[in-house]
C-alpha cells in the first residue's frame, strides 16, 4: 500500500511537469504536429486506394481480322471508365517502343497481326504487353492490370468456343471447375495500411517513452531544479513516478490524437474497445519509460545512454512487426523479436484495433507489459538514486 | 543542544581527485558561518554533502544532530539551500513555484499561501507573483531563490554565493535580509562568498578552505588580528592561500560532477 504522502508527492511532481508542458507553446504545438506528420506520412505512403493514376498506355492493333478488332474494342471499353490507365492508339509496335523510351507512354499492349488467324486455325494466340522494366513498380502495375484484362478476354473466347462445341454444359465448369473464394473474417479490412497503422501508432506513442524520463531529468539537472527536488524530503520513487505519470498522460493524449486522425482522415478501421486500446498504450508506455530509466541510470554519461537506447530502438523499429509480420522474418530474427517489448505491444494493438479482440485475447501481452513496467521501475528507482548521489 | 552542523574528517573524492580532504568543523546554533576559499577549494562540494546531494567518501557530517547519509530525510526537512543556480521553473510563476516546493515539504496549503505572501512581500516580489520566472532579472531571480529556500521555514540555511553577480543595491538588500533572518528568527546560516567585505560584515566565524582542507577557522576579528594591525580579511585570505590564480581546470570540473547524465531526445 502506497503511503498517502508518497501519493501526494507523485501528484505534485506530475502536476508540475504537466503545467510546465502546458506552458511550453512550441512543445505543445509539436506534440500535436508530430502525430499528424507521422500518420500523414504513413497514410500517404501506404494509400488505401490504387496508386496508379491516369497512366498512359499505348494500344497497337496489327491484326486486320475480326478478333483483333474485337479485342481492341473490348480493351477500350473495359478501360473507358478506368482512372488507372489512359489508352493511346498507336499504329506500330516500333512506334510504341519509341514512345515508351521517350516517356510519352509507360507501356503498350500489342495485338499481333496473326491473332485472328491463330484463333481460327485452333492455335493459342498471344497478346504482347510492352513495359519499361526499369520502372519496377509501374511495370508491375501495367503487367498485372493488362494480364487480368487479357485473361478475362481469353475466358470469354473460351466460353464461346465451349458453348459452340458442347451443348448443355456450363463453360465455367470446364474453364475453372474449382474456384478460390476468399472471405475476410472482418469486413472491409485487408489493406496494408490497416496492418501498419496499429504498429505505427504503438511505435509513435511508446518509443518516445524510452528517452522521455531521462531527457526530462537531464533538463532539470541542466537548469538546476533537480537539486531542488533532491533536497526536498521526498522519496526518489516520487520523483520518478511523478515524471512517469506526467509522461504517460502526455503519451496517452498523443496516442488518442493519432488514432482519431487515422480513423477520420485516413479511414483506418478501428474495431476494438477504446478502453482496452488505452490500457495497452499505458502499459506499453510504462514499460518503455521503465527501460529508459534503467538505461539512463546505468549509463555513466549521456553518450552511453544514447548508445544503449539506440541499440534498443533500431531493432525494435524493424523487428517488432511494425512494418511486416514477424512470421515473414528469418527464424533467428523471429527469436530476437520475441524479446522486444514493442512486439507484444504492437501485436496486442493490432489484435484489438483490427480484429476487435476483447481483453481475453490480449491478456498475455498485457500481463507481459505489466510485469516489465513494474520490474523496470522497481529496478530503476534505486539505480537512479545511486546515480544522483554518487 | 547539538551543533547546527558537525563534521568529522569529512572527505569527498571523485576518482583520483580529492575535492574535500578530511575537514572537521562545527557550526553553532544561530550562528552565521562563512566558508571562504579560492575556486575549486571544495566549498560547494562541502555544502553538497551537507545538503544530502553527495555521499561523503569518508568521515561523517551531521546537520541538527541528524546524519546526512543515514538520516537524509530528516536533514532535508531542516535545511533550506540557496544555490548558485536558481531553483525554480521558468515557465511557472513565483506563486506556482512556491506552491509546488511547499507541497513537497508537506506544508499545509493555508500556511503555504500565507508564507508565500509574507516572503514575496519581504523581498518585494509580490507585485510579480503572477509573472513567469523566465522573465525575471538576475536580482529578482536570486531573491526568489532565497524565498524558495525559506518557504518551509528551515532551521539551517545554506547560502552558496548568494550575492554573486548582483548590483550593489540588490546585494545590499540580500545581506540585510540574511542579517535580519539571523537576528529575528535565529536561523543558523552557512555561507560561501568571494566577497571578503561581505564575509567580514555578516559572519560570526569564518573557515578558510584551500585544497580541500580548512587552513584557518576563527572570528573575522581574530583572523585579521593574526595577520597584523589594520589587516583586512583580504590580507588574511591572500596570506593563507597565496596570490596564485586558481583557474579550475575543465577536467576537474567534469570529475567534480556526479555521475549522472541523461541522453537527449532522439
Amino acid at each position: 500500500m502506497m503511503p498517502f504522502k508518497t501519493f501526494e508527492e507523485i501528484l505534485t511532481i506530475a502536476y508540475k511537469d504537466l503545467k510546465e508542458f502546458q506552458r511550453n507553446r512550441i512543445g505543445l504545438v509539436f506534440s500535436f504536429v508530430f502525430p499528424i506528420m507521422l500518420i500523414a506520412m504513413f497514410g500517404y505512403m501506404f494509400p488505401t486506394t490504387n496508386v496508379v493514376h491516369d497512366v498512359p498506355v499505348g494500344i497497337v492493333n496489327l491484326d486486320s481480322g475480326v478478333y483483333g478488332k474485337q479485342v481492341f474494342d473490348t480493351i477500350h471499353l473495359a478501360l473507358s471508365n478506368s482512372t488507372a490507365f489512359k489508352l493511346v492508339n498507336v499504329t506500330t509496335s516500333d512506334e510504341a517502343e519509341n514512345m515508351i523510351f521517350a516517356g510519352t507512354i509507360k507501356g503498350a499492349v500489342v495485338i499481333p497481326e496473326n491473332l485472328t488467324e491463330s484463333l481460327l486455325s485452333g492455335n493459342q494466340a498471344k497478346i504482347v504487353i510492352l513495359t519499361d522494366p526499369t520502372n519496377t513498380a509501374l511495370s508491375a502495375s501495367i503487367t498485372q492490370g493488362f494480364s487480368v484484362l487479357i485473361d478475362a478476354i481469353s475466358r470469354q473466347f473460351a466460353s464461346n468456343i465451349i458453348r459452340q462445341n458442347i451443348q448443355g454444359l456450363n463453360p465455367q465448369f470446364i474453364l475453372q471447375p474449382v474456384r478460390a473464394d476468399t472471405q475476410y473474417i472482418v469486413s472491409g479490412g485487408g489493406s496494408y495500411f490497416d496492418f501498419v497503422a496499429p504498429g505505427f501508432i504503438g511505435m509513435g506513442v511508446m518509443m518516445s517513452g524510452l528517452t522521455a524520463v531521462g531527457a526530462a531529468l537531464a533538463r532539470e539537472r541542466e537548469i538546476g531544479t533537480l537539486d531542488g527536488l533532491l533536497m526536498a524530503p521526498i522519496s526518489r520513487v516520487s520523483i520518478i513516478l511523478g515524471k512517469t505519470l506526467a509522461q504517460t498522460l502526455r503519451n496517452l493524449l498523443q496516442g488518442s490524437l493519432i488514432i482519431l486522425l487515422a480513423i477520420f482522415v485516413f479511414g483506418v478501421h478501428v474495431r476494438g474497445n477504446p478502453l482496452l486500446i488505452a490500457a495497452i498504450l499505458i502499459l506499453g508506455t510504462l514499460s518503455f519509460l521503465g527501460i529508459g530509466i534503467v538505461a539512463t541510470s546505468i549509463a555513466k554519461e549521456q553518450e552511453s545512454a544514447q548508445f544503449i537506447l539506440g541499440f534498443l530502438q533500431f531493432p525494435m523499429m524493424f523487428l517488432s512487426g511494425v512494418l511486416f509480420p514477424v512470421e515473414q522474418m528469418p527464424l533467428p530474427l523471429q527469436y530476437v523479436s520475441k524479446v522486444l517489448p514493442l512486439t507484444y505491444a504492437v501485436d496486442a494493438l493490432r489484435k484489438v484495433m483490427v480484429l476487435g479482440v476483447g481483453p481475453e485475447g490480449v491478456i498475455f501481452q498485457l500481463f507481459l507489459l505489466g510485469i516489465l513496467s513494474v520490474a523496470t521501475i522497481v529496478i530503476g528507482v534505486p539505480l537512479f538514486d545511486r546515480a544522483v548521489r554518487k | 543542544m547539538p551543533y547546527a552542523i558537525h563534521t568529522e574528517d569529512l572527505t569527498k573524492s571523485f576518482g583520483n581527485f580529492v575535492a574535500v580532504n578530511g575537514i572537521s568543523f562545527d557550526v553553532n546554533q544561530s550562528e552565521i558561518f562563512g566558508l571562504l576559499g579560492p575556486n575549486g577549494a571544495g566549498k560547494t562540494t562541502t555544502i553538497k554533502m551537507l545538503c544530502t546531494l553527495l555521499i561523503p567518501t569518508r568521515g561523517k557530517a551531521e546537520v541538527d544532530g541528524y546524519d546526512v547519509v543515514k538520516e537524509a530525510d530528516e536533514v532535508r526537512k531542516k535545511i533550506g539551500v540557496v544555490t548558485e543556480k536558481l531553483i525554480a521553473y521558468d515557465r511557472l510563476t513565483p506563486l506556482e513555484n512556491l506552491r509546488i516546493f511547499g507541497r513537497l515539504y508537506g506544508m499545509d496549503s493555508q500556511i503555504l499561501k500565507q508564507r508565500s505572501e509574507e516572503l514575496l512581500k519581504l523581498v518585494e516580489l509580490w507585485d510579480f507573483r503572477k509573472t513567469r520566472v523566465g522573465n525575471f532579472s538576475s536580482g529578482m531571480r536570486q531573491r526568489l531563490n532565497i524565498v524558495r529556500a525559506l518557504i518551509h521555514d528551515p532551521e539551517i540555511i545554506f547560502l552558496d554565493e548568494p550575492t554573486i553577480g548582483l548590483d550593489p543595491t540588490t546585494a545590499h538588500n540580500i545581506r540585510e535580509l540574511i542579517k535580519r533572518l539571523n537576528k529575528e528568527s535565529e536561523k543558523t546560516m552557512l555561507l560561501t562568498t568571494h566577497y571578503m567585505d561581505e564575509a567580514d560584515r555578516l559572519c560570526d566565524r569564518i573557515g578558510i578552505i584551500d585544497y580541500g582542507r580548512i587552513v584557518a577557522l576563527d572570528t573575522p576579528h581574530n583572523l585579521k588580528a593574526s595577520v597584523g594591525l589594520d589587516a583586512t580579511l583580504e590580507d588574511v585570505f591572500i596570506k593563507l592561500t597565496g596570490t596564485k590564480i586558481r583557474d579550475e581546470p575543465i577536467k576537474n570540473n567534469q570529475v567534480r560532477r556526479p555521475r549522472f547524465h541523461f541522453g537527449g531526445r532522439f
